[in-house]
């Protein structure tokens, strides 16, 4: 340490005084005053009239910002607001005369064009713009269309349409320039006769360039260590170093993450959990393997038509499903498919095209040459998919992947392959095992058919045969799950006996049999109950109960009314209880499969579905949301309910019902299945009475499924084999997690409809996939495919992915990209401050392979990115945004970077990398404010231990309410894609780096290290500056921060209750070892030094 | 400054170099005038007069009102059972509509799209006269009977969405888009801040009394900046200890602590400016000393203890709660008195699908005093003539019963085509019905208000241009009336 100060210390000297600097040569010499003409104003070159040049005006430099905003809205691209047929986006229409009307333009000849004219006009009937729009035009401006004109009104495609080739390299800034695009800046700088600042201090830079490639600050090990090698090549290896780094992967992956509008949530309405972390790991794996740009785009966006896709790359489409979805009660499908497609075609559109293609989804773009035709082309690129229009409000929304942890990708993988082999084998058997089938059903009873074979999940099983003996429960007494229930009351001896499929059917009469189990229905539970039935008569009673003789307890209750099946359940906070009766009654004298199936999770609604023999007869979902969990009042009884002793008001009325093999399990059935589960054992039935040669078809196969899954030995093993590997998989299942990804119909072309006025209810011409009309058409003979659209951007001659993408990684280095709206390079997007040094970044990008690491370190180890960012006021003035680059970037960290230098100084940072969201400390009640009362993410619960201190990217993000520090230091929403954060400075930020636990928990071990570290004042101060500034202070600052030490010393030591309230934030423990009072003390400093505007920006 | 429009940027940046020039060495820690905290923050597009002395933005029009109350009721009320009476559906009941609505060719909702009868349900509530003007208001709402006088109800309010979740950005937003800016942020964009130390637009989360509302989920987009810069974004005022997101120190620092470490923080900060020259170090600076002065405006707004037993009389009894719908109320006096531009209040429960009888009347209790204090209040004070109030959900409810239909009983599905809002205040005529719908409450016969055309008129009565009021963004000019022309409700107006 002592060393790293020396090296240090001779930095710290006195400020340099403002003058002094100008003396120091690095701001220009006294320069004029600033004339409108010279500003820096990149995004207003139409204005710089005096610095037009002699040779022909340039259209796109000179001519097109002044028709863009003033003529297009009428005059341009869009056809449906076309005013008098005239269009002046082209020049074949500009020039042609359209029916009555004359050319607008005529070439070589202002005094005669109309347009001219036009704009001269005082008459309020002729003047364009005409009055109403509130725009004039300004005499320069009049006077460069007249010059354009007089010099034949020559046309350019938009500059961001025309494919970039590498530009020369400037001869400039010679004994400055380290790099090619130092050259292009100091060229821009020399002409506009600005010199470039001097390099930035050793300290200052390490601290900078650690911050923008890892999102950490420097340790003071690295700082010493880099500051004690003089020599040229330490900070090439210094950015070598960086870039290897596990945290450079993670700050990359972070801000993707905004482009990819990552969440942990649905976002629509309920905004329940969705499970798609394993995709934010992937991309943090992609940097760190530092996959090709083109490679990392196309797997995310077509992973999945790769020939013979990886897990991995399937799991890359998790792009795709990043969007917010709904399963809104009523949603309607046809406006959230065309909601979906636009979200999707807007986020490619502004991440790798920069084009704002979202008003082309309602009518033909204003200003840049994309129709609606251009949108609903790439609209139809994404809708080809098998994601369902409604997510169901289920984490795990198919298509999606089960991504086990890295340690257990081989387990897994070979544990796959061997359930695959052992269903194969099963598959084998069926065609295999057809002569045995033969034989079996040639001799088959109805007595054979016994039923299906019990599976683990199944908690209660009465044959009800007569093998029961008196004592149908006996089998299940004691089994824990049963809650002990022992000898309960015998079933009615049949009165009429019935024979049953398996044997003499046990008649209930009305009176109770508890099964000795509770089966609540709870948003976390799924239950089915399944049994055959045969009535006699129109009888009314209850079938199966978990409820007590009064309506308004909590409890559920399946019945017959008049022979017909019947469902009652009472959800017991006061809402009337639903009772809802089939319409048509069970026949008399067959036997009949009911099954009631539960599930509490898989939506907003809990549902419960009562089917018959194959048909859903009853379906909660369409008479009640039920909202509460409903815990009934009484356990779960067969043939009535739970009643005051001595009454009989539920005994069965009207009829005789019999039942058999019933079971309940713990699973549910989708709909499909259901229906199949309650037609088997009927079903087969049915076909089994057929005399042998009657049967068809069709009648053979229950009985072959039940051969299968419940008769042949050999099946049997398979399947119980197959049911003992996934029980061994289960460990597996539960550490790893599911993925959302793309999975693209196989049995249809991409295609979409044109919507008038956007409105998906509005469904016009059909369009195939394809790229828009002005950029570079598909290969031919490529099918559109999103696998087409992804390699398509990669294309040599496209002319917008590598600048779009260079300009975003300028962005993140400079804080304004070359083009500041990174996501707009269109027609009204701004134009670039640097357009050469732009394409031949784009081009040296795209030669590169797409290097995307070798970029950074090219930005990074320019002599411009080493500048120091100090400014004098005559440069402020000239280019307050720093869009010339004549002193070093400076601006706030984004809320991560904030909470993760804190925590790394403090050494509470856990260096853990991926795995599922985490919980850090919040404020109460932020979810339950907005959350809805079915919401997975209702309530908070923050976790404990290390999942407080990992890094901020793996925070749970809640799209309709994300972590409140982050919000406040401008962490978008994630509800869209961003590829711009703003950058506010608001008292909200200043609140949340002085009293959001984390920070304060931070100075608080800061503090107590540095106490640990050193013994006096001067040693702790340097310890926290270290690793929070990476520098000593100065003098005169180490007097403002001792006198506020002191004061705060007094303080605790008059009141020593107040140091142990600042000790007790946050959860890990404080050091006993250390004196209360100086240490909190030193916890106010420890903060005031990390609320400095020095430690909250780069 | 990166946050500010560019349009006034340079008049900013201007100034902060004047004010670094001249004023900077001189100024002591904490001594920095209001008005040059407002420019360094971008306030100055409040209007008020300019340092470099530029005129107003073409934005700017005459103001009726100062400031907003929206009492936003998420779920949307019945307007059959609360304001828009329809005695001649009484004897129609349980009449089933199937084939009248499909005549009418309108979407239902998932909900009730499979029904197989679409039975009449008249409203049970009893209807009486009130005021001046004889607007007729239902019994679950006795006292806005008592202010009718004071209100202009539009019956004739219409939307574009059948669902909760578009319907909710459409009105708060402007749009059904993710990404766009809330109403909220568009005043505080056009009008800045006439207080220094809270912000300009506050949110407030009212709890419901019902444990058995049907309750939606609202998110931060409702009330976010979407693409204006960030500052403009509602701030959520909560209920407790810390009415604004981290705004109490730490346990264990006292004030005077806090104070010494901004005197610090503020010496060092300056040494920092003296050798980087960066503007935003100085911006920096004033938003801690703001953020200290809110920790103390902030508090005494959020302590209501000195409001008189009158003023707690005239809310109602729960407005001596916390996170009551009556004590937001009285907030929202406190903010709109201290000059927030625009406070909205958020009041969930109002999605009666089923057993509307025993929820709507227990919502209504929630809201139905409070609001008539509420607008009392502000009249006592002087401040209804330049407050404007707006109440209402983000759409109707169907005329025929989702679910069982009895006597007593019956729940109302989702119904964009007609709804009920009131506003009062703000250069609102008072004491006057506008609009009307069919003789089933389902489409508007006269005077139809899109709601579009009801934010143009906020805009208007706020003294915004609501067509020239627009940012730059994904290539257009966006607003918050949108694409399609909005009209600004002229018949309304004072």
């Amino acid at each position: 340490m002592s060393s790293l100060l020396r090296l240090l210390r001779p930095l710290a000297r006195p400020p340099l005084a403002l003058l002094g600097l100008a003396a120091l040569g690095w701001v220009t010499a006294p320069a004029a005053a600033p004339t409108p003409t010279a500003g820096p104003a990149p995004e207003t070159a139409g204005s710089a009239a005096a610095a037009l040049p002699t040779a022909p005006l340039s259209f796109n430099d000179h001519v097109q910002p002044i028709l863009s905003e003033n003529c297009y809205h009428c005059h341009g691209p869009d056809s449906s607001t076309r005013e008098a047929r005239l269009r002046l986006d082209r020049r074949d229409d500009a020039i042609t005369a359209r029916g009555d009307y004359d050319p607008a333009i005529i070439p070589g000849n202002p005094a005669a064009s109309p347009l001219i004219e036009r704009i001269l006009s005082t008459d309020p009937e002729e003047q364009m713009p005409p009055p109403e729009t509130h725009k004039t035009l300004k005499p320069h401006e009049v006077e460069i269309l007249r010059r354009w004109i007089a010099e034949g009104a020559a046309y350019q495609p938009h500059w961001s349409l025309i494919a970039p080739t590498r530009p020369a390299v400037p001869a400039a800034g010679r004994g400055w320039a380290r790099s090619s695009i130092d050259a292009f800046i100091a060229a821009r700088l020399e002409r506009e006769g600005l010199q470039p600042s001097a390099p930035e201090s050793p300290a200052r830079l390490l601290r900078r360039v650690t911050l923008d490639l890892t999102g950490l600050p420097p340790t003071p090990d690295e700082l010493a260590a880099f500051l004690a090698d003089p020599s040229e090549s330490a900070y090439t290896r210094a950015v070598d170093r960086l870039l290897a780094s596990d945290a450079h992967a993670e700050h990359m992956a972070r801000q993707w993450l905004d482009a990819a509008r990552y969440a942990d949530t649905h976002g629509i309405h309920i905004d329940n959990y969705r499970s798609i972390w394993p995709y934010r790991d992937w991309v943090i794996s992609a940097y760190k393997q530092n996959l090709p740009f083109d490679q990392f785009s196309i797997e995310q966006l077509a992973g999945d038509l790769l020939p013979e896709p990886t897990l991995e790359q399937r799991v890359a489409t998790g792009f795709n499903r990043c969007l917010p979805t709904t399963s809104e009660g009523g949603a309607i499908e046809a406006e959230y498919e065309a909601i979906y497609a636009k979200d999707r075609v807007e986020t490619l559109s502004t991440v790798w095209l920069g084009l704002t293609t979202s008003c082309a989804a309602c009518h033909d773009h204003k200003f840049d040459p994309i129709s609606m035709r251009d949108f609903y082309s790439l609209a139809a690129f994404f809708r080809n998919n098998t994601m369902p229009v409604m997510d169901g409000n289920v984490a795990e929304t198919h298509p999606n992947v089960f991504v086990p942890v890295p340690e257990d990708r081989a387990a897994w993988a070979q544990l796959a392959r061997e359930i695959d082999g052992l269903e194969r084998a099963l598959a084998e058997r069926r065609t295999a095992g057809e002569t045995d089938f033969a034989r079996w059903v040639a001799g088959a009873t109805v007595t054979a058919l016994r039923p299906a074979p019990l599976d683990h999940r199944t908690a209660i099983h009465l044959p009800l045969d007569g093998s029961d003996g008196p004592n149908p429960l006996a089998r299940f007494a004691g089994r824990p799950e049963n809650g002990g229930a022992t000898a309960p009351a015998a079933l009615t001896p049949a009165a009429t006996p019935a024979a049953g499929p398996f044997g003499p059917a046990t008649r209930i009469d009305g009176r109770s049999l508890p099964l000795g189990r509770e089966l609540p229905m709870l948003q976390s539970s799924q239950f089915s109950v399944r049994f055959l039935i045969r009535v006699d008569g129109a009888p009314s009673g209850t079938l199966l109960s978990a409820r007590t003789e009064d309506d308004a307890a909590p409890g559920w209750e399946i019945f017959l009314e008049d022979g017909k099946p019947a469902l009652f359940i009472s959800e017991g906070n006061g809402e009337p209880a639903i009772r809802t009766v089939n319409a048509n009654p069970l026949k008399p004298g067959e036997w009949h499969e009911m099954l009631f199936v539960f599930d509490g999770t898989g939506s907003h609604f809990r549902l419960g579905h009562l089917h018959v023999s194959g048909y859903k007869l009853i379906d909660t979902g369409v008479l009640r949301m039920f909202r509460s969990d409903i815990r009934p009042a009484a356990g779960l009884r067969l043939g009535g309910r739970q009643v005051r002793a001595g009454t009989d008001e539920n005994l069965l009325k009207s009829g005789a019902v019999w039942l058999q093999d019933f079971r309940q399990l713990d699973r549910v059935f989708s709909h499909e299945d259901a229906m199949l589960e309650s037609r088997g054992i009927v079903s087969a039935l049915t076909s089994l009475q057929k005399p042998a040669d009657q049967r068809q078809k069709d009648d053979l196969k229950p009985l072959r499924e039940h051969f299968f899954s419940a008769i042949d030995p050999v099946s049997r093993g398979l399947i119980t084999a197959t049911e003992q590997l996934r029980a061994q998989g289960r460990p597996m299942r539960d550490r790893g997690a599911v993925s959302l990804v793309m999975v693209e119909k196989s049995d249809s072309t991409p295609h979409a409809h044109l919507l008038k006025r956007g409105e998906y209810s509005q469904p016009g011409e059909r369009v195939e996939a394809n790229t828009p009309e002005a950029l570079p058409p598909l290969p031919t003979g490529t099918a559109a495919n999103r696998l087409a659209l992804a390699r398509w951007l990669f294309q040599p001659d496209h002319p917008l992915t590598a600048r779009v993408t260079v300009n975003r990684t300028w962005q993140q280095l400079f804080g304004t990209g070359l083009v500041e709206s990174a996501g707009d390079f269109g027609i009204t997007g701004a134009r670039p401050s640097h357009p050469d040094l732009l394409d031949w970044l784009a081009v040296d990008f795209r030669e590169s392979g797409w290097d995307h690491r070798r970029l950074l370190r090219q930005l990074v180890t320019t002599a411009t990115y080493r500048q120091s960012a100090a400014v004098s006021p005559a440069l402020l003035e000239r280019d307050p945004a720093n869009r010339l680059l004549a002193r070093g970037p400076r601006h706030r960290l984004d809320a991560e970077v904030l909470r993760d230098q804190a925590l790394a100084a403090s050494h509470l940072l856990s260096r853990r990398i991926g795995g599922r969201p985490v919980k850090p400390y919040q404020p109460d009640s932020i979810w339950e404010e907005v959350a809805m009362k079915e919401s997975t993410t209702r309530f908070y619960q923050r976790h404990q231990g290390e999942a407080l201190y990992r890094r901020s990217l793996y925070t749970f993000w809640k799209r309709t309410a994300p972590h409140p520090s982050m919000e406040i230091l401008n962490a978008p929403s994630r509800e869209t894609t961003c590829v711009r954060r703003d950058r506010t400075n608001t008292p909200l930020q200043a609140l949340v780096v002085q009293n959001d636990p984390i920070f304060v928990e931070s100075s608080r071990q800061l503090a107590a290290a540095a106490l640990r570290a050193a013994e006096t004042f001067d040693g702790r101060l340097d310890f926290i500056t270290l690793r929070l500034l990476g520098r000593p202070l100065a003098t005169e600052e180490r007097g403002v921060v001792q006198g506020f030490v002191t004061s705060a010393r007094e303080t605790y030591r008059a009141k020593p209750a107040l140091a142990a309230d600042l000790l007790r934030v946050g959860d890990s423990p404080a050091d006993p070892s250390l004196p209360p009072v100086e240490l909190a003390a030193w916890v106010l400093a420890a903060s005031q030094i990390m609320n400095l505007d020095e430690s909250l920006t780069k | 400054m990166s946050s500010i429009h560019p349009e006034w940027r340079s008049a900013v940046d201007t100034y902060n170099n004047a004010l670094t020039r001249r004023q900077f060495f001189r100024r002591s820690g904490t001594g920095l005038g209001v008005a040059a905290l407002g420019a360094l923050l971008g306030e100055r597009l409040a209007g008020a007069a300019a340092p470099d002395g530029k005129a107003d933005p073409l934005w700017r029009i005459a103001p009726r009102a100062k400031r907003a109350i929206y009492i936003s009721l998420i779920g949307a009320p019945s307007q059959l059972d609360l304001f828009d009476y329809k005695p001649a559906l009484r004897p129609r009941f349980k009449e089933d509509l199937k084939g009248w609505l499909s005549a009418q060719g309108e979407r239902l909702t998932g909900m009730t799209s499979g029904q197989a009868q679409f039975p009449l349900a008249p409203s049970i509530y009893k209807f009486s006269q009130h005021g001046r003007g004889g607007a007729w208001i239902s019994e679950l709402l006795p006292w806005h009977g008592k202010m009718a006088d004071d209100l202009c109800i539009i019956r004739s309010m219409q939307t574009d969405a059948i669902n909760h979740e578009p319907a909710n950005q459409l009105i708060y937003t402007g749009s059904m888009q993710n990404g766009k800016a809330s109403m909220g942020s568009w005043l505080s964009y056009g009008l800045g801040s006439l207080n220094q130390d809270l912000p300009s637009f506050v949110v407030l989360h009212a709890r419901h009394s019902s444990p058995t509302a049907n309750v939606q989920a609202i998110s931060a987009r409702l009330w976010g900046a979407g693409f204006l810069p960030g500052q403009h974004a509602g701030v959520a005022f909560r209920n407790g200890a810390d009415p604004v997101l981290y705004l109490s120190d730490a346990p264990g620092i006292p004030r005077e602590l806090r104070r010494s470490m901004l005197d610090g923080l503020e010496q060092l900060n300056r040494r920092s400016y003296e050798q980087l020259g960066d503007p935003d170090i100085q911006t920096r600076t004033q938003q801690y000393e703001m953020a200290f002065r809110m920790q103390a405006s902030v508090p005494d707004l959020a302590n209501l203890s000195g409001e008189s037993a009158a003023t707690f009389d005239l809310y109602g009894p729960d407005s001596r709660t916390p996170g009551t719908f009556a004590s937001s109320a009285l907030m929202a006096r406190r903010l709109a008195e201290r000059g927030v531009r625009f406070v909205q209040i958020f009041h969930r429960g109002w999605d009666q699908h089923g057993s509307l009888p025993r929820d709507l009347s227990s919502q209504c209790r929630d809201v139905d005093q409070a609001c008539y204090g509420l607008i009392q209040d502000l009249k006592q004070r002087g401040m209804l003539d330049d407050t404007l109030v707006i109440w209402g959900g983000e759409f109707g409810r169907t005329v025929y019963c989702q679910g069982t239909l009895t006597e007593t009983n019956y729940g109302r599905d989702h119904h964009p085509r007609c709804f009920t809002i009131w506003m009062a205040g703000g250069g609102i005529r008072p004491g006057m019905v506008h609009g009307e719908t069919d003789e089933m409450s389902y489409n508007v016969v006269r005077d139809p208000v899109h709601v579009r055309d009801l934010h143009a008129t906020i805009l208007h009565q706020m003294g915004l241009h609501p067509e020239r009021l627009s940012f730059k963004f994904q290539g257009l000019d966006q607003r918050l009336t949108g694409v399609v022309p909005a009209k600004v409700v002229e018949p309304i107006l004072a």
